[in-house]
């Protein structure tokens, strides 16, 4: 689910985002701030510096106007300065700190304009001021040599003391009467005076009308250009700075903790991730183990089974050609002394030996179809295929044919409960009924009694067969069932080793159980229980 | 892996932030600082500085300024106004070499504009770089356009070549304002008698020359013509104490006309009519003929008529040529030599 080729997509993208945010972290540059702080300081100096100018201008401490001019270029380039302010300010910021820059440089303008017009008002007023006082006081003179001339010259002396007065103190309530003095001189009232004289009142008038204009012009264009907020701009120009500022440092240090915010969960996915895969792993591994494990389990069972099947295989064998050997010895003598002299024997001693063979065969042929049984079982070839069957019936029949076969022995036979109609496989209770049966009285001398019942007992079905024999040793009844086992005490009786053996299993395949109580000399007790239900019972069920 | 690439591209990216941080602007027109010696208190003036090195633009400004495929027929340079042997001005009453008919004004010298506060009579320009546009496209004198001109330049090799090795960038519209600009700046003529008056050689000025400076400040001139270019600091009306136009009309030397406005041309404020830049009297001798209008020849006319509508007086005949002794002391030297040698100045 996660690809090489996603994962490396992720991890770029993440990277990316790393580093932007590490970019916008670190983007404050403190040299460009200070940069910047320095030169909106040069300009509120400046700026404070242009009214120190003009007014040394205006107070003649300095007699040009060179300071002024540079003073202004040299606002005009520091605000252009200040109107780039650092890249670092937001987009937002710098746009109104460039919006605060450009009023500051209507107002510059402003002051521009006034200065203009305050440079040439003052070298006017100047020129005047430098030539009147002079030109009056000349004149005074040489009108007082007239003889009429007292009264004009008061005029005049008064006229120049007004004026100047009005220059110096600002008296506005001089204006009308210096305009009345002025008119009034300038009124062709004195014939007497020589031309000369009256153009020169006339110039000195023009002068004192110069300076009554021109120094309120003066203190105009000043209180004005005092006025005017540059300073105000300066400052506020300088708090919008400091406010952006400290804005773009807040988000410096957000994206600040935002890298590491995200270098640390990058960290803590990269290993979250190889954690799961170190479990994942060890989870494939260990499963993958108790798989081999239980491989090599099955294995050692298939070899131990393997082992058990080779040696059954190789003690049938042996034992069988063991049992065969009698038997075929048997067959082989009595043929070989048939054909050496059975020419000369008698009748009936022909007879016995053919009886020898006839029998050795069957006994081997009984032996095959018991060990053929119990292959078939152990193979798991052998199933119960139940039908209803008579048992009371059945067991009397195969009792009756024992009879026949073993004539000195007493047969008590009982048969109890409802037996008539049961399902069971009568092929397996054949088996199980004619072992027992048989060992019953093969092992038991005549003149013996073997009781044999059938009980019914709820819905199973109960044999008993019991004899009066010569009993199985406690050692023997440990290994009763096993193929081809014998007790020590059997003697000369012809046996297999393979009848109980056969039992056993037929039992087991009925799902039933088989019990023995045995006490040597004194007979065996065998007991056999396996479930039987009434065929009609079934029957009805089919029927229901 | 590619991994570290990406991680490059990123900070590229990022890096392009701050990419368009400050670039160092050369300073084209840097506002000149006088020694602090000359700031006193009682002197309005102040000596040309005796050095002002050009950048390595000025001999390509100078290249430009020579070259006629800066006006738009190929007839003119920039020289052809502005003569260096003319005092960096054509010498005619206004400027008609250009336009081959009559001028409207008379045509400004290109020295010492390195300490002028506006440029053209009226104040149109407040920086040289802007004013370079004035003549250059001016329909009557260059009648160029700038992106005729970029072409013009751009197609010269030779150009292509010497602007490499001043900018950068090469061959722009900036750049040859500025290199123009840049020549403009370096035309100082420093070591006026007067200057050397100034730095302390008392002999510098004759006996008449003292007495001219005497006068021109006792008289008042000063009050407009001071600072380091004895004027071209502040805006003035012409005719304060009397009616200079009327006047002309009445002497034939001319009726009113367009250019006369002066300043009010550009700013369209009636207070402005007539009111022009009070030009620098430094190498005044060697500028004739005089005024806005090109309408007095001589210094003494000028002293003059001065005198009687700014000043509102009648100068003497000493006086005049008093104050004639002193506008000749302001001549100062261009490459080693006097602007004009001192029979030539002034038509006396």
């Amino acid at each position: 689910m996660f690809s090489a080729l996603r994962i490396s997509c992720l991890a770029l993208l993440g990277a990316f985002i790393l580093a932007v945010w590490y970019s916008l972290s670190t983007s404050i540059d403190t040299g460009l701030d200070q940069r910047y702080r320095q030169e909106l300081r040069s300009l509120q100096v400046s700026d404070t510096s242009l009214n120190n100018d003009l007014l040394a201008a205006r107070a003649g401490l300095v007699n040009h106007y060179d300071d002024l001019v540079r003073r202004i270029a040299t606002l005009r380039q520091e605000s252009r300065q200040v109107s780039k302010p650092p890249a670092f300010i937001s987009g937002a910021g710098r746009a109104e700190i460039r919006e605060g820059v450009r009023a500051y440089e209507r107002v510059l303008s402003q002051e521009e304009e006034l200065i203009e017009s305050f440079k040439f008002d003052h070298a006017v007023l100047r020129n005047s001021l430098r030539f009147f006082p002079g030109q009056a006081l000349a004149l005074v003179d040489r009108i007082s040599a007239h003889a009429e001339g007292q009264e004009l010259a008061a005029r005049v002396s008064s006229f120049y003391s007004d004026v100047l007065h009005y220059y110096l103190f600002s008296e506005t309530s001089l204006i009308e009467k210096v305009e009345s003095q002025r008119v009034a001189l300038t009124t062709p009232a004195y014939p007497w005076l020589a031309p000369d004289e009256a153009k020169a009142i006339d110039l000195l008038t023009r002068h004192a009308r110069v300076i009554m204009r021109r120094k309120p012009q003066v203190d105009r264009s000043i209180s004005r250009l005092l006025d005017l907020p540059s300073a105000e701009l300066v400052r506020k120009l300088s708090e919008l700075y400091a406010r952006h500022y400290d804005s773009a440092e807040r988000s410096a240090s957000r994206a600040y903790l935002l890298t590491w915010l995200l270098a640390l969960a990058s960290v803590l996915v990269v290993a979250a991730w190889i954690i799961l895969r170190l479990r994942r792993s060890a989870r494939d591994l260990s499963r993958a183990s108790a798989e081999l494990e239980q491989a090599l389990a099955s294995l050692g069972i298939e070899k131990e089974k393997h082992k058990e099947l080779a040696e059954l295989k190789s003690r049938f064998v042996s034992m069988t050609s063991h049992e065969f050997r009698t038997p075929l010895s048997v067959v082989l003598s009595s043929a070989e002394l048939l054909q050496e002299y059975g020419g000369r024997w008698p009748e009936d001693k022909r007879q016995t030996h053919l009886l020898r063979v006839q029998n050795a065969a069957k006994y081997m042929k009984q032996m095959l179809d018991e060990v053929l049984l119990i292959g078939r079982v152990e193979a798991g070839k052998l199933e119960a295929h139940p039908q209803p069957v008579d048992l009371t019936e059945f067991c009397s029949d195969l009792v009756d044919t024992l009879r026949l076969q073993f004539k000195e022995h007493r047969v008590v036979y009982s048969a109890d409960g409802e037996l008539s109609s049961l399902l069971i496989d009568q092929q397996l209770i054949m088996h199980i009924l004619d072992n027992l049966l048989s060992n019953a009285f093969k092992y038991s001398g005549p003149e013996t009694t073997i009781y044999f019942d059938v009980t019914r007992d709820a819905g199973d079905i109960v044999f008993s067969v019991h004899d009066e024999g010569i009993g199985i040793s406690e050692q023997d009844q440990e290994r009763l069932f096993d193929t081809f086992h014998r007790g020590d005490n059997v003697g000369d009786a012809p046996g297999t080793g393979l009848g109980l053996a056969v039992v056993k299993r037929s039992v087991d395949v009925l799902q039933g159980s088989i019990s023995v109580e045995s006490t040597l000399g004194e007979g065996s007790t065998f007991v056999v229980r396996v479930p039987a239900p009434s065929a009609d019972g079934q029957g009805l069920r089919d029927s229901a | 892996m590619g991994v570290g690439r990406w991680l490059v591209l990123a900070c590229a990216l990022v890096a392009c932030r701050f990419s368009d941080r400050d670039r160092p602007q050369e300073e084209v027109a840097p506002i000149y600082r006088p020694s602090p010696s000359f700031a006193t208190v009682d002197n309005p003036f102040e000596p040309l500085p005796q050095n002002m090195a050009g950048g390595p633009a000025t001999e390509l400004g100078r290249k430009l300024y020579a070259d006629t495929i800066m006006s738009v027929d190929g007839s003119l340079t920039c020289f052809s106004c502005h003569d260096m042997r003319k005092g960096g001005t054509d010498g005619l009453p206004k400027a008609s070499v250009a336009s081959r008919q009559n001028g409207q004004i008379n045509t400004g010298t290109i020295f010492n504009l390195a300490f002028n506060f506006r440029f053209n009579w009226n104040g149109q320009f407040v920086t040289l770089l802007d004013h370079v546009n004035g003549p250059l496209t001016g329909k009557n004198i260059m009648g160029m356009s700038w992106s005729e001109l970029l072409r013009r330049v751009k197609s010269s090799d030779e150009y292509q070549r010497l602007f490499a090795k001043v900018y950068p960038d090469g061959v722009t519209i900036e750049n040859i304002r500025h290199a123009v600009t840049a020549f403009q700046l370096s035309l100082v003529t420093p070591n006026a008698p007067f200057d050397r008056y100034l730095r302390g050689q008392t002999q510098a000025l004759d006996a008449q020359q003292h007495e001219g400076y005497h006068l021109f400040k006792s008289l008042g001139c000063v009050s407009c013509h001071q600072g380091i270019n004895v004027g071209g600091n502040l805006f003035a009306k012409i005719g304060v104490m009397g009616e200079y136009f009327a006047d002309r009309q009445r002497e034939g030397r001319g009726p009113l006309t367009e250019a006369d406005y002066g300043r009010f041309l550009v700013t369209h404020n009636l207070l402005h009519r007539y009111v022009f830049r009070v030009p620098s009297l430094r190498n005044v001798a060697c500028t004739a003929p005089y005024f806005h209008d090109g309408s007095l020849e001589s210094l003494e006319e000028v002293v003059v008529a001065m005198g009687r509508y700014q000043l509102g007086r009648e100068l003497n005949d000493a006086e005049v040529l008093a104050l004639v002794a002193f506008l000749r002391s302001l001549t100062g030297e261009h490459e080693g030599r006097p602007l004009c040698s001192p029979d030539e100045q002034g038509h006396s």
